[in-house]
C-alpha cells in the first residue's frame, strides 16, 4: 500500500485494490447487459436501482455497527415486524401516517433492547441481537398471528415514494442517495465518526481518550433499528403485504453486503459508499441472473464467492499495512 | 490468588444452585399445568426433540471454547441435510440389500452427509484458523456458498423419493435399550466430547486455544489445527442433527436446519451463564432448559411461533441472572491486548 503513485500515469489509480469492486460491478453489469436484452432496458436497471434502496436504508445502521466492532443480526426481523406492525395498523383503519409513527416507535424500541444488554448489561452483541431477533420475529408472528397479512394499496403519497420517478430515477433511490450522502459527511467529517471508528480500531484507547463508548452504542443500536423499521415500512408499502417470515432472505444479504463494501475506499473498514455500492451488486446480481434465466440460489454461491475473495483482499491489504501481528478482526 | 479461586469457586457453585432451582420449579410449575407434562412418554418426546439441538449446541461449543464465532452451521447442515436426502432419492438405494427394514446404502447416505458438512467446517477452520481469516464475515460467505449448494440437488423442492421405503425414517424411530436413536446419538456425543475436552490432554489445549492463543502458541499447543478441528466439529454435529431432523420430518427439505442458530447460541450461552465457561455440561443444561421450556409452553398450546419468544427470553434472563461476572461475554480481546502493558508491575 506504500507504493509511490507520483510516477504512474493518472489512471493506474483506478486499479487499486479498493476499486476493485467498482469493477466487479461494472464488469457484472456489462455481462448480463451483452447477455440479455431486457436486463439493459432502462426501465428495468432503474428497477433494479428502486430495489436496492430499500435493502440500502435497512443496512445503513448495521454498516457504522460493524465500523464500531460489534455486530447486529436482528435488522431483518426488526424490519420485519416494523411491516407487519403497519399492515396490521393499516389493516385495523387506522390511517398510514398514524401507522407509521406508531411503527417507528415500537420498532425503535428493539434498538433500545439491544443497546441496553449490549453497554448496561455488556452482553456480547452477537448474543444480544441474536435474542432481540427473536424476540421481533415473535412479536411479529404474534401481531399477525403466524399469517401474512394482506392490506390494500399505500396512499398516493407513499405510492408515489415507492414506485414515484423524478426524471425516470426512482425517488426511493434518490432518497436512498440523499441519506448516505448526509450520514457518509457525519462518517467522515465529524469527531462522532472518527470515535465511531477508534472503537472499532481499539477500545482500550478510546476508554483513555475518554470517548463515551456506551453512548455511542446505544445510539447505534438505536439508529440501525431505525432504519430497520423505515426499510420495514417500505417493505409494506412496496408489497401491500406484512409477512413475519421475511427478515430471513435478508439476513444473508445485509451481512454480505457491509463486508463487501469493507472492500471499497476504506480497505478493511464498513463505510457507506462502500455499503451503497455492494447493495447495487447484489441487487443487479440477482436482477440478471432472473433475466439469464438462471436459478436464484446460483446468486447465493456468487453472493458467498465474492465475500470469501473480498475477505481474503482485505486481510492481505491489512497484512501489507501492518505486519501480520495486528491482525485481530471479527 | 487463593482467596480469589475459592470466591470465584462459591459464586459459581451458587449459579449452578439457582439454575438447578430454576429447572426444578420449571418442572413442577409445568406439571401442575398440565397433567401431560410429568410423564415418562412426553419425556421421551422431550429429549427427541432436544438431541437435535443438543448436538448442534455441542457442536458449537468447541468453536466458543477455542474463541471464534460460526454463523455457518446451521447453514452447512442444509447442505448435509440435501445430501443425504439426494442420495436415499437415488434409483441405487432401493437396488441396495436390505437389513431389518434398513436398506444398507442408507449408511453411506448418512455418513456422506456428514462428511459434506465436515468439509465446509474444515474450508471454515483453514480460513479462519491459518489464514487468518476475521471469523464472523468468513463463516457467512462459506454459509452462504454451501446454502446455495444445498438448492443444486432439487432446485429448491422437497425430497420424498424413497423416504418410506428407504429406511431413514428407522434413524429418528428406531429405539434401542429402551431409548430412542437420536436420544442415545446424544448422549454417545455428550459423553465423548466430556471425555476429549474436560479429561484429555487435547481438551487443555483446545481451552488453552481460546483463553490466549500466543501463549498456546509458545506452550506448544498446534492452535491452527485445534481451530479447524473445532469448526470441523461442529459443523459435523449440526450436519447429525440436521439429517435426524431430515428423518424426523420425513421429507429432504433445504431448510432443513435454518432456525438452529439461535438455539445453539442460546443453549451455549446459557451454559456459559451458568459454569462461567463454555462447557460440554453447561451446553446440555442450557439445551435442557430451553427444551424444558419449549416442550412446557407446547403442550400448553402455545402457537409455534411464541418459540423465538420463549428461547430468547430465557437467553437473556439466565445471563443477567447469572451475576457479575459479565467479562466472559465481551472484551476478551481486548484484556488480552490490554493484559501484558497492565501486568507489569
Amino acid at each position: 500500500m506504500n507504493v509511490d503513485t507520483r510516477n504512474q500515469p493518472w489512471w493506474t489509480a483506478a486499479f487499486k485494490p479498493q476499486f476493485g469492486l467498482i469493477w466487479v460491478l461494472l464488469l457484472m453489469t456489462a455481462v448480463f447487459a451483452f447477455g440479455s436484452s431486457v436486463f439493459r432496458t432502462p426501465g428495468n436497471l432503474m428497477e433494479v436501482l428502486r430495489q436496492s434502496g430499500i435493502i440500502a436504508i435497512m443496512v445503513l445502521g448495521l454498516t457504522w455497527i460493524v465500523a464500531a466492532g460489534e455486530i447486529d443480526v436482528s435488522f431483518p426481523d426488526v424490519a420485519a415486524f416494523s411491516g407487519v406492525m403497519t399492515a396490521v395498523l393499516v389493516g385495523s383503519g387506522l390511517s398510514w401516517t398514524l401507522s407509521i409513527i406508531l411503527t417507528l416507535l415500537a420498532g425503535t424500541a428493539f434498538g433500545l433492547i439491544s443497546g441496553f444488554l449490549v453497554v448496561r448489561f455488556k452482553f456480547s452483541s452477537l448474543i444480544a441481537t441474536i435474542a432481540t431477533a427473536g424476540i421481533a420475529k415473535a412479536t411479529a408472528s404474534i401481531l399477525g398471528k403466524g399469517q401474512v397479512i394482506h392490506i390494500t394499496r399505500a396512499g398516493p403519497e407513499l405510492y408515489q415514494l415507492v414506485y414515484g420517478k423524478v426524471f425516470g430515477v426512482p425517488v426511493l433511490f434518490l432518497i436512498t442517495i440523499a441519506i448516505y450522502l448526509i450520514c457518509r459527511f457525519f462518517q467522515d467529517k465529524t469527531t462522532m465518526g472518527q470515535h465511531l471508528y477508534a472503537l472499532g480500531e481499539n477500545r482500550q484507547a478510546t476508554a483513555e481518550a475518554g470517548i463515551e463508548e456506551g453512548k455511542i452504542l446505544s445510539w447505534l443500536y438505536v439508529l440501525s433499528a431505525l432504519l430497520a423499521t423505515i426499510a420495514g415500512i417500505l417493505l409494506t408499502a412496496t408489497l401491500s403485504s406484512g409477512n413475519p417470515r421475511i427478515g430471513g432472505s435478508y439476513f444473508l444479504d445485509g451481512l454480505t453486503v457491509v463486508f463487501l463494501g469493507t472492500m471499497v475506499i476504506k480497505a478493511g473498514q464498513p463505510n457507506l459508499i462502500g455499503t451503497l455500492i455492494g447493495v447495487i451488486i447484489l441487487s443487479v446480481l440477482s436482477n440478471g441472473l432472473t433475466h439469464l434465466g438462471l436459478p436464484y440460489y446460483i446468486g447465493t454461491i456468487i453472493k458467498g464467492l465474492l465475500l470469501i475473495f473480498g475477505v481474503v483482499v482485505v486481510t492481505v491489504a491489512k497484512m501489507q499495512r501492518r505486519g501480520p501481528h495486528t491482525l485481530e478482526v471479527g | 490468588m487463593t482467596v480469589k479461586s475459592k470466591q470465584e469457586l462459591s459464586s459459581e457453585n451458587k449459579s449452578i444452585i439457582v439454575f438447578l432451582g430454576m429447572l426444578v420449579s420449571i418442572i413442577i410449575t409445568f406439571s401442575l399445568l398440565h397433567d401431560a407434562y410429568l410423564t415418562t412418554r412426553n419425556f421421551t418426546m422431550l429429549f427427541r426433540h432436544m438431541s437435535m439441538y443438543a448436538l448442534t449446541g455441542l457442536g458449537l461449543t468447541f468453536v466458543i471454547v477455542v474463541g471464534h464465532f460460526d454463523m455457518s452451521f446451521h447453514l452447512v447442515g442444509c447442505l448435509a441435510a440435501m445430501t443425504t436426502s439426494f442420495i436415499i432419492g437415488t434409483d441405487m438405494m432401493m437396488a441396495s440389500p436390505e437389513i431389518g427394514g434398513m436398506h444398507i446404502m442408507v449408511i453411506p447416505a448418512i455418513l456422506l452427509g456428514v462428511l459434506a458438512g465436515v468439509f465446509w467446517g474444515v474450508v471454515n477452520g483453514i480460513a479462519v484458523g491459518r489464514w487468518k481469516l476475521p471469523d464472523m464475515v468468513t463463516t457467512i460467505g462459506v454459509g452462504s456458498v454451501a446454502f446455495g449448494l444445498a438448492y443444486l440437488y432439487s432446485g429448491g423442492t422437497f425430497i420424498y423419493n424413497n423416504f418410506l421405503t428407504s429406511g431413514i425414517l428407522l434413524l429418528n424411530e428406531a429405539e434401542w435399550f429402551g431409548l430412542p436413536f437420536p436420544v442415545l446419538l446424544m448422549l454417545i456425543a455428550f459423553v465423548t466430547a466430556y471425555m476429549v475436552l474436560n479429561r484429555s490432554k487435547h481438551g487443555r489445549r483446545f481451552y488453552a486455544t481460546g483463553d490466549n492463543k500466543i501463549a498456546a502458541i509458545f506452550s506448544g499447543v498446534k492452535v491452527k489445527s485445534y481451530i479447524i478441528a473445532a469448526f470441523a466439529i461442529c459443523c459435523g454435529l449440526t450436519s447429525l442433527a440436521a439429517i435426524l431432523t431430515t428423518s424426523a420430518q420425513g421429507v429432504g427439505n433445504v431448510k432443513a436446519s435454518l432456525n438452529f442458530l439461535m438455539n445453539a447460541y442460546a443453549s451455549v450461552y446459557i451454559g456459559i451463564a451458568v459454569f462461567k465457561k463454555a462447557s460440554v455440561i453447561g451446553t446440555f443444561c442450557g439445551t435442557l432448559f430451553t427444551t424444558l421450556m419449549l416442550n412446557g409452553f407446547t403442550l400448553m398450546s402455545v402457537p409455534f411461533y411464541l418459540s423465538d419468544l420463549i428461547i430468547a427470553i430465557t437467553l437473556i434472563v439466565a445471563i443477567i441472572a447469572s451475576g457479575s461476572e459479565f467479562k466472559l461475554f465481551r472484551r476478551k480481546k481486548m484484556k488480552i491486548k490490554a493484559s501484558p502493558a497492565r501486568s507489569l508491575p
